[in-house]
């Protein structure tokens, strides 16, 4: 297992690497001359130049990106174009919240996931099947802001039982982050449930068809303990892998949904960042998420080898 | 098209069988049957033709405005069955002028998906080892970012606007084509009667178009449908950040986010885009799972049939 999780640290190295040489490159899709753009309207030459010093662009462009690389290593991201802020700092005070919304999508995927998956694939073919491909289906295809919006007009306005937009520090009591974490977590969380439960449902149905299960069902075990302690454990690989994709689909969601819901995380970090063409703060955003979704990637295959011991020995 | 059965059948034959041979086509039967996808479709022909009859079928122009009909709630009056937004245009009208702008965006992101995707797909499944690993890693680093994420930070690089986010949008999808087109030509490569053409000499330019690219195909379908509503999702989303569709302009997204500073007066200004989005969505998702289970030899369920 070790050997194993050694070895997918390793693999990690290339992505992040390709991932640097297109954070970097962004300086370069800016049109026309990247210093004069970023200088904003009508800038003096000092500012210009004051710009092309920062981005380093008089260098090489060999040299720009491994002087630049340097500096990321050692934890320099740069500073932030408008604020003056450094770009570390800044995702230092985001973080928190979106990591938040993030675990907030995937205790809402499980928690509704994984019954509806359980439930679909029991009764393959039957009536509770179809409810929930249904249910699936309309999930799958609701954007999370419109669930967002949605959520906000109805629990939020009408029933009044969670706040409608904000964040609230976790200093500030559990019960107040929390209430104002639920809405959102749950808009964001709808989708990865629902593509949670379908593989579950799939994966469940090849399962119960095998072998070990119908000598479990022999033995005389009840149905339950087959269903979730022999099946549901099995069945659990394809859709683990599934939540681990959709965990980087969500970092990116809260992109809109910080947005909905007026709080300020990484998401509303790279999407004022974009507005404002401030290129260092995006490349960070960039490598901060490369690096989480890599992190995702490592705490699913350590997931596999605890789900199946087949998979420990590979 | 579905190309074997044409093939035998249909080349030589009059009009009317080439039809019957389309409608007897296994695949298509099975698509027919298949209540849920046909209903997707039905909706998808009402959007596009919406968008190609716009001109003529708006009952308002999109952008007109009328200060003294501002808010109507859906439904309440016959002139405005949609309602009328803050600046008393017309909701209908609107959502058909934005069909049109969702329709083309999402269009012009699957093509520029495809250009990129499909001829990397071949590239990586026939190139040999080395360009294989080259072309998959870089899908890996390019897929090791959240979409979203990415489309907004290659934004944030070259500028906002519609056709910029579009492009962008194509770029970020372009690995689902890549890899399912390389899957698609590797199994294909391994069969029987691509080892029997390449021994009588056919060149490999012709074997892949005449061989392997119609066999390849129908996964790229299935894809393409599925893509289409990422895309439509990713308009919206992007115009809705305001770094795609420009106003006054109309789109789903932006729709949505003029009618958010109004959430708690008129919610139909949210909702009724919302749910025209999502259903657009859901329409091609169906049909997306239609195609995958009346074409493919493995079912959505797992069990062959």
């Amino acid at each position: 297992m070790r050997r194993l999780l050694l070895r997918r640290l390793a693999a990690t190295v290339p992505v992040l690497f390709l991932v640097s040489i297109l954070a970097f490159s962004l300086v370069q899709l800016v049109p026309g001359d990247p210093a004069v753009t970023l200088a904003g309207d009508s800038p003096t030459d000092a500012q210009i130049a004051a710009i092309r010093d920062q981005l380093g662009l008089n260098q090489s462009l060999f040299g720009q990106y491994f002087s630049w690389l340097g500096s990321v290593l050692s934890g320099d991201l740069g500073t932030s174009l408008f604020s003056a802020q450094p770009v570390l700092d800044a995702i230092n005070q985001r973080l928190p919240v979106t990591l938040y919304l993030v675990l907030g999508a995937l205790v809402t995927a499980v928690l509704l996931g994984v019954p509806l998956g359980v439930i679909a694939g029991a009764h393959h073919g039957r009536i509770a099947d179809r409810i929930a491909s249904v249910i699936t289906a309309v999930a799958l295809s609701a954007p999370s802001y419109v669930v967002g919006l949605v959520l906000i007009v109805f629990l939020a306005n009408r029933l009044q039982w969670f706040p409608p937009t904000g964040y609230v520090d976790l200093s500030a009591g559990v019960g107040e982050w929390a209430r104002h974490l639920v809405l959102p977590s749950i808009a964001l969380g709808l989708v990865p449930a629902a593509i949670l439960a379908r593989q579950l449902r799939s994966a469940l149905i090849g399962v119960l068809a095998q072998d070990y299960t119908r000598t479990a069902t022999a033995k005389g075990l009840p149905r339950r303990t087959v269903l979730l302690k022999h099946a549901l454990k099995n069945a659990a690989v394809p859709g683990v892998t599934a939540l681990g994709t959709q965990m980087a689909v969500v970092i990116g969601s809260t992109v809109l949904i910080e947005q909905i819901f007026g709080i300020q995380g990484l998401g509303a970090l790279a999407y004022n960042a974009a507005l404002q063409q401030d290129i260092p703060v995006i490349q960070g955003v960039v490598l901060v998420c490369a690096v989480a979704v890599q992190v995702i990637n490592l705490g699913v295959d350590v997931m596999y080898g605890w789900l199946n011991p087949k998979l420990r020995a590979a | 098209m579905s190309s074997s059965s044409i093939g035998a059948s249909g080349a030589v034959a009059p009009r009317a069988s080439l039809l019957r041979a389309v409608t007897q086509n296994r695949s298509v039967r099975r698509f027919l049957r298949n209540v849920p996808a046909l209903i997707g479709l039905v909706f998808l022909l009402v959007l596009v033709l919406a968008a190609v009859l716009e001109p003529w079928i708006l009952p308002h122009p999109p952008n007109q405005q009328d200060l003294d009909n501002t808010f109507v709630a859906p439904f309440t009056q016959g002139a405005h069955l949609l309602g009328t937004d803050n600046l008393g245009r017309d909701v209908l009208s609107r959502i058909i002028a934005a069909d049109r702008v969702a329709l083309r965006a999402a269009a012009t992101a699957v093509t520029v998906s495809m250009l990129i995707g499909i001829p990397l797909g071949f590239v990586a499944a026939m190139g040999g080892k080395w360009v294989d690993l080259i072309v998959m890693r870089l899908t890996d680093a390019l897929q090791s970012l959240p979409p979203l994420m990415l489309a907004i930070a290659l934004l944030g690089a070259i500028g906002p606007g519609l056709t910029n986010a579009m492009v962008v949008i194509g770029v970020v999808f372009s690995p689902a084509f890549l890899r399912i087109v390389r899957a698609a030509v590797m199994e294909i490569l391994s069969e029987t009667y691509i080892e029997a053409s390449r021994s009588i000499g056919t060149p490999t330019l012709r074997l892949v178009l005449t061989r392997i690219a119609p066999n390849a195909l129908p996964p790229v379908l299935v894809q393409a449908s599925i893509v289409t509503g990422m895309a439509l999702i990713a308009e919206a989303s992007l115009s809705l950040l305001g770094l795609g569709v420009a106003p006054p302009q109309a789109s789903w997204g932006l729709m949505i986010s003029q009618g958010y500073n109004f959430l708690y007066q008129q919610s139909s200004l949210v909702i009724v885009p919302g749910v025209v989005l999502a259903l657009a969505v859901l329409a091609l998702n169906l049909v997306g799972d239609g195609l995958r289970d009346s074409i493919g030899r493995v079912s959505g369920d797992g069990n062959d049939r």
